[in-house]
C-alpha cells in the first residue's frame, strides 16, 4: 500500500479536507438530507438461525457459540419441570445476569412453581410465560442470534424440549457505579448528579430531569458487528428534523464496529480532523437537558458517563451551567471571568515573550528595569526560560493526573521545588516568570471544559513559538490565522462561531447571561421548530395573569370561534340571528 | 437513445449534486456580510492613507470632498446595480462578456483584477512598512510581507463564507479601536483647522470631490459576488451600505486628520492616525496606544487582503473558465509578494497606490457600471422582474452562466434561496 504523503497530512490539519468538509455533506439550511447509509454500508437484515427442536441441540449451539467449556461464566442447567415433565435449559451469563433475578424469576419458578398447577399440554411456551414466570419481561424469542443478544445484555435464555422457541427473561444486573456527583464538572449551587456508565440509567436520568413524552430516545447499534449501543436523545418538538436526521445518518454509517467510547464516536461524527472541538462532551444531566430544550441532540455510548451534545457554538466551551443557576448578574462575573482567563492562557506566556523580547518600548520604563535586573543572572534567553516553566508546569499537571492517591501530596512538593523559589534561587528563571507562568496555570483551571483546556494547552505552546518568531506580528499572525481556521469550522452543519459570525439574534444571551425571564428565544442558530421558550409574556403575574387563566381564557375563546363559526356556517338561523346568539342575552 | 441520453444527464446531475462532489462549496453571504466585506475592502487602509494625499490637494475642505466622493460613488454603484439586475442570471465574467462582447468584457474584467491585485500588493507594502518602521526595526521586511501575504491568503483559502465571517468578527475591534484613537485625541483637535471650509471655492471642491470617487476603484469588483448572496436583494442593499459605510469612515478619518494636523503639515504625514495613535497617552501601565492600535489594524488590514483575494481568485476562475480557485492561490501569492516588495519605501507605496486608484482610472471603473446598464438595455438584456431567481438557468449564456465556483473544480447548479 502506498504510504500517505506526510505533506499532504501536516496539510489536513490546518485546510479542509477536499471531499469531506461537512458543508458538502451537509448544510442546514441549504441542503436536502438525503437520509440514506452510503452504500454499501447498510447492515444487512440479521437471518436468524432457526432454535432447534431438542432441547441438547440447542444448548449445545449456544454453548459452541460462547465457546463453553472455555468461557467460564456462561452457566447452562438444565432442569425438569415437574407436572408435566418437560426438559428446559436455562442460560445466562454470571456477572451480566442478576444472581438472585435469575433464582427468583426463573429457576425458583420452574422447579417448585411448576408442579402447582396443570398446563395446556399443547402450549408449554404460553403457560410458562403468561402463568409461571413472574418477571416483568419475558419475550419469545425465534432465532438463536436474538437469544444470543439476549444473554450478552444480561438476559436468561429458557429453552424448553420439543419447541422451536425459545424464551428470554429480563434478568440485567451487572455491577455498576452507583449515581453519583458529576467528577469534571462540578459547580457549588445547582443539581449535583452526574451520569453514570449505564446506558438505560443515563436515559433514565434525563427523562427524570426532562418529564415530556417529547423526548425521544432513539437506539443506535454502531457499527456492522454491533458490539456497542449508543442512543440519540432529542426534543421532537423542539429539533430541527434535518438535523436528527444528519446525526442519525451520522451515527448509522459508522462501520467501526468497536467504539466503546464517547471520545472515539466523538471523532467518528465530527466534520474535519481539526485541534478545535466542535462537539460538547458532559457529564452533567441538567446540562444534557438544557441543551435538549435548545434544539440540539445528545448522543449517549453505553459504558461511557460522557454525553455528546451537538451541534454547539464555541461558546459552549467557555459556559459552565452554573451560570444559570445563580442570579445573572452573578453569573456575568463568572461568564467575564473565564473569558477573561481564556485569553491569558492563551496569550499571557506568547505576548509576554513578544515583548520583553522585541517590544520593550512598550513597556513603562520601570517595569522594564525591573524585568530586566531580575532576568540579569538568567543564563538562557527569554523563550526558553519560558519553554522550561511551560514543560515543567505540564509535567506536574500530567504527574498529578495520574500520581496514585497516597503519594499525591508528593507532586506539590516537587511542583514547588519546580516552578517555585528554588528554581529563582538556582537562577534557572526569573520570578517574573514564575507570575506569568503561575498565572496562566490557574486562569488554565477557569476553563471549564476539559477538550477546550486541551485545546488552549496546545494554542498556548503555539503562542510562545509565534511570539519568539516574530514578536507581536507573530502572535497577531496566528490569531487572525486561528480565526480564520474557526471561522470554517462547523458544529453539524452549524458554524462554530454561530451566535457571533454569523450574527444570530440569540447572540446576546450566547455571550452573556441575561436574566432567566429574560431569555426567550432558544439556540436560534441552530434552527429549532420553535424559536421561542416563552410566549410573549414570559411572567403572567407582571399583567396581573396566570398560566391556567390564560390557558382557559383562551380555550374558551377558541370554543366561542367555533360556536360562532358553526352557527354562521350552519343553516339554523342567518347571519344576524347568529351574531346575536353570539352576544348572549341582555 | 433519447432514454440512454435521459441516463447520462441524471449521472451528471448527481455527479455534480453538492452532497456527492468531492469539492468545498464557496459559500453564501448575506447582506450584512456584504456590508461589512465592502466597508473593509473600500474602507479599510484607506482610512490611514488617504487623508493626507486629499488634504495635500484641497486643503481645509478635503473631509467634504469625501463627501462628494462617496455620493458620487453610490450614483456609480447604482449603475452597476442596475447592470446586475439586467444579468442577474450571469456570473460577474460572464455577464460581461455578454455585454460587451468577449474582448472588451475580459478587457474590463482584467482591469478590474488588476485594480484588486495593486490595491493588495501595495496596501501589504504599507503594512510591512509600518511593521518595521514602528515595531521591529531589525526584521527583514521582505518576512513581514511574507506573512502578511500567507495570512491573508488562509482566509480567502478557506472560502467566501469564512472570509465574510472573519470581517464580522473583526468589525468590532476595528471600530473600538479607531473610536480610540479619535476619543483619545481629542484634546488635540481644533476646529479652528476646518475653515475656510470652501478653501478652493465651491466649483473647485466640487471638481476635487468628484476626482475623489477614484477612491472606490476597486467596488465594481464587488459585483463578483453577485451569484454568491442568498437573496438578490443582499447585493444591493449590502454594497450600497457597504459604500456608505467606506464613505463616512474615510470623511471622519480626514476631518479628525484636519481638525488635528493644521493645512501644510498634514500633507508631510504618511499615517496621520498613526501617528495621533502614537501621541494618545493611556497611562503608566501601557505607555501609548500605537501598539495596540496598529495590531489591530494588522487584522483589519488582513481581512482586507483575504477580500481582496477571493475576489481575485473569483475573477481569475472566471476568466480562465474554471470552476475552481485553489490553484491560483500560489500564483497569486508569489505574485502579490513580489508586487510588495517592488516599492522601496512605504511613501512610494502610497504614491503609487493613489496614482493607480485615485486617478481617473479608479474614476472610469466606478463610472462604467452605468455605461454597461445602457449597453445592456441596448442589447435587449431585460431587468429582473422582482421575485427570487434561484435555480434559474441561463440557456443562452457563457459556460459558467447560473453556477457557483468552488473550490476544488466541480461546477454546481445554482441554489440561490434555498437557505
Amino acid at each position: 500500500m502506498r504510504p500517505r504523503n506526510p505533506w499532504k497530512r501536516l496539510l489536513s490539519l490546518i485546510t479542509p479536507a477536499r471531499g469531506r468538509s461537512e458543508r458538502k455533506s451537509f448544510s442546514l439550511g441549504t441542503r436536502p438530507i438525503h437520509g440514506k447509509t452510503p452504500q454499501g454500508k447498510e447492515r444487512a437484515p440479521v437471518e436468524g438461525t432457526k432454535i432447534p427442536k431438542r432441547v441438547k441441540d440447542s444448548s449445545d449451539l449456544l454453548k459452541e457459540v460462547f465457546h463453553v467449556p472455555h468461557s467460564s461464566d456462561v452457566v447452562f442447567r438444565e432442569i425438569v419441570c415437574a407436572k408435566p415433565a418437560i426438559k428446559v435449559v436455562v442460560a445466562y451469563i454470571e456477572g451480566l445476569a442478576d444472581s438472585n433475578k435469575v433464582q427468583s424469576s426463573v429457576l425458583e419458578p420452574l422447579l417448585l412453581l411448576s408442579s402447582i398447577r396443570n398446563y395446556d399440554a399443547k402450549d408449554p411456551v404460553t403457560y410458562l410465560k403468561n402463568a409461571l414466570l413472574p418477571s416483568g419481561q419475558v419475550e419469545e424469542k425465534q432465532s438463536l442470534e436474538e437469544l444470543v443478544e439476549g444473554m450478552i445484555a444480561g438476559d436468561t435464555v429458557v429453552l424448553m424440549d420439543g419447541r422451536e422457541v425459545a424464551l428470554t427473561v429480563e434478568t440485567k444486573g451487572w455491577e455498576h457505579r452507583t449515581v453519583s456527583t458529576s467528577f469534571s464538572e462540578r459547580i457549588v449551587k445547582g443539581p449535583q448528579q452526574g451520569f453514570v456508565e449505564v446506558l438505560r440509567v443515563n436515559t433514565a436520568i434525563v427523562r427524570s430531569i426532562l418529564q415530556s413524552a417529547d423526548l425521544v430516545v432513539e437506539n443506535i447499534d454502531l457499527g456492522a458487528t454491533a458490539y456497542n449501543r449508543c442512543a440519540m436523545l432529542y426534543m421532537k418538538s423542539i429539533a430541527n428534523d434535518k438535523l436528527v436526521a444528519e446525526l442519525r445518518r451520522r451515527l448509522k454509517s459508522i462501520s467501526f464496529s468497536d467504539v466503546l467510547a464517547s471520545g472515539v464516536l466523538e471523532q467518528m461524527i465530527e466534520g474535519r480532523k481539526t485541534l478545535i472541538p466542535s462537539v460538547l462532551s458532559t457529564e452533567r444531566p441538567d446540562r444534557v437537558a438544557r441543551f435538549l430544550l435548545q434544539g440540539s441532540c445528545a448522543v449517549m455510548v453505553a459504558g461511557d458517563p460522557f454525553v455528546l451534545i451537538l451541534p454547539v457554538s464555541i461558546l459552549a466551551f467557555v459556559h459552565s451551567p452554573e451560570d444559570e443557576y445563580v442570579r445573572w448578574p452573578y453569573g456575568n462575573l463568572l461568564r467575564l471571568i473565564r473569558y477573561i482567563s481564556l485569553l491569558l492562557v492563551v496569550f499571557l506566556p506568547g505576548v509576554y515573550v513578544a515583548i520583553v523580547d522585541y517590544h520593550a518600548e512598550m513597556i513603562p520604563t520601570q517595569l522594564l528595569m525591573a524585568i530586566a535586573a531580575s532576568r540579569e543572572p538568567i543564563p538562557f534567553p527569554i523563550y526558553v526560560e519560558m519553554l522550561v516553566m511551560y514543560f515543567g508546569f505540564e509535567l506536574i499537571r500530567e504527574a498529578g493526573i495520574r500520581i496514585p492517591s497516597p503519594i499525591g501530596p508528593t507532586i506539590g512538593i516537587v511542583g514547588a521545588l519546580l516552578i517555585g523559589e528554588a528554581a529563582v534561587s538556582a537562577n534557572l528563571v526569573s520570578p517574573i516568570m514564575v507570575i506569568v507562568i503561575a498565572i496562566t496555570a490557574v486562569a488554565a483551571f477557569a476553563v471549564p471544559n476539559q477538550e477546550l483546556a486541551m485545546f488552549t494547552r496546545i494554542a498556548t505552546l503555539l503562542f510562545i513559538i509565534a511570539g519568539t518568531v516574530a514578536g507581536l506580528l507573530g502572535v497577531v499572525s496566528l490569531t487572525y490565522l486561528g480565526i480564520c481556521h474557526f471561522a470554517s469550522l462547523t458544529s453539524l452543519g452549524v458554524p462554530l462561531l454561530a451566535p457571533i459570525a454569523p450574527v444570530w439574534k440569540s447572540s446576546f444571551s450566547s455571550l452573556l447571561q441575561p436574566a432567566a425571564q429574560d431569555m426567550r428565544l432558544r439556540q436560534t442558530f441552530v434552527r429549532p421548530k420553535d424559536k421561542f421558550r416563552a410566549p410573549d409574556e414570559p411572567r403572567l403575574w407582571d399583567i396581573g395573569e396566570t398560566a391556567s387563566h390564560r390557558l382557559r381564557s383562551s380555550v374558551l375563546e377558541e370554543k366561542r370561534k367555533e360556536k360562532g363559526k358553526t352557527e354562521e356556517g350552519g343553516d339554523g338561523g342567518s347571519h344576524e340571528q347568529g351574531k346575536a346568539r353570539n352576544r348572549g342575552p341582555k | 437513445m433519447g432514454e440512454a441520453m435521459s441516463k447520462g444527464r441524471r449521472e451528471t446531475e448527481d455527479r455534480n449534486r453538492p452532497d456527492s462532489s468531492p469539492v468545498i462549496q464557496l459559500g453564501h453571504i448575506d447582506g450584512k456580510q456584504v456590508t461589512l466585506m465592502t466597508g473593509f475592502l473600500l474602507g479599510a487602509k484607506v482610512f490611514l492613507m488617504t487623508p493626507s494625499f486629499i488634504a495635500a490637494r484641497v486643503g481645509t475642505s478635503a473631509w467634504i470632498t469625501t463627501i462628494v466622493g462617496t455620493g458620487l460613488a453610490l450614483l456609480g454603484l447604482l449603475g452597476w446595480l442596475k447592470w446586475a439586475n439586467a444579468t442577474s442570471d450571469l456570473a460577474f465574467v460572464p455577464a460581461l462578456r455578454k455585454t460587451l462582447g468577449r474582448f472588451l468584457g475580459d478587457l474590463l474584467a482584467f482591469a478590474i483584477l488588476l485594480a484588486c491585485l495593486a490595491g493588495a500588493a501595495l496596501n501589504t507594502r504599507v503594512v510591512a512598512g509600518g511593521a518595521v518602521i514602528g515595531l521591529l526595526p531589525h526584521f527583514p521586511i521582505e518576512v513581514i510581507i511574507a506573512i502578511a501575504v500567507v495570512t491573508g491568503l488562509y482566509g480567502a483559502w478557506l472560502g467566501l463564507e469564512t472570509v465574510a465571517r472573519v470581517a464580522v468578527v473583526f468589525a468590532p475591534l476595528t471600530v473600538i479601536s479607531t473610536i480610540a484613537v479619535i476619543v483619545g485625541a481629542g484634546r488635540f483637535i481644533d476646529l479652528r483647522n476646518l475653515f475656510p471650509f470652501w478653501g478652493l471655492g465651491v466649483a473647485e471642491t466640487i471638481k476635487e470631490g468628484a476626482l475623489n470617487t477614484g477612491l472606490f476603484a476597486v467596488m465594481p469588483s464587488v459585483m463578483v459576488w453577485k451569484s454568491y448572496v442568498r437573496a438578490p436583494e443582499n447585493l444591493s442593499r449590502g454594497t450600497s451600505g457597504g459604500v456608505l459605510l467606506a464613505g463616512v469612515i474615510v470623511t471622519i478619518g480626514t476631518a479628525v486628520s484636519i481638525t488635528v494636523f493644521p493645512h501644510p503639515e498634514i500633507s508631510r504625514i504618511i499615517d496621520p492616525l498613526g501617528i495621533l495613535a502614537r501621541a494618545v497617552y493611556l497611562g503608566p501601565f501601557l505607555q501609548r496606544l500605537e501598539a495596540v492600535f496598529t495590531f489591530v489594524w494588522f487584522f483589519t488590514t488582513s481581512v482586507q487582503l483575504s477580500v481582496l483575494y477571493i475576489i481575485a481568485f473569483i475573477l481569475l476562475a472566471q476568466l480562465a473558465g474554471v470552476h475552481t480557485y485553489r490553484p491560483f492561490a500560489p500564483a497569486v501569492g508569489l505574485l502579490l509578494f513580489a508586487g510588495a516588495s517592488i516599492p522601496p519605501s512605504i511613501l512610494s507605496a502610497g504614491e503609487l497606490l493613489h496614482g493607480i486608484l485615485f486617478q481617473e482610472a479608479g474614476i472610469a471603473l466606478v463610472a462604467s457600471g452605468w455605461v454597461l446598464y445602457l449597453v445592456a438595455r441596448v442589447r435587449g438584456m431585460a431587468p429582473r422582474e422582482g421575485g427570487n431567481p434561484r435555480g434559474r438557468r441561463s440557456s443562452d449564456g457563457p459556460p459558467l452562466a447560473g453556477k457557483k465556483l468552488r473550490a476544488g473544480g466541480k461546477e454546481e447548479p445554482s441554489k440561490l434561496g434555498q437557505s
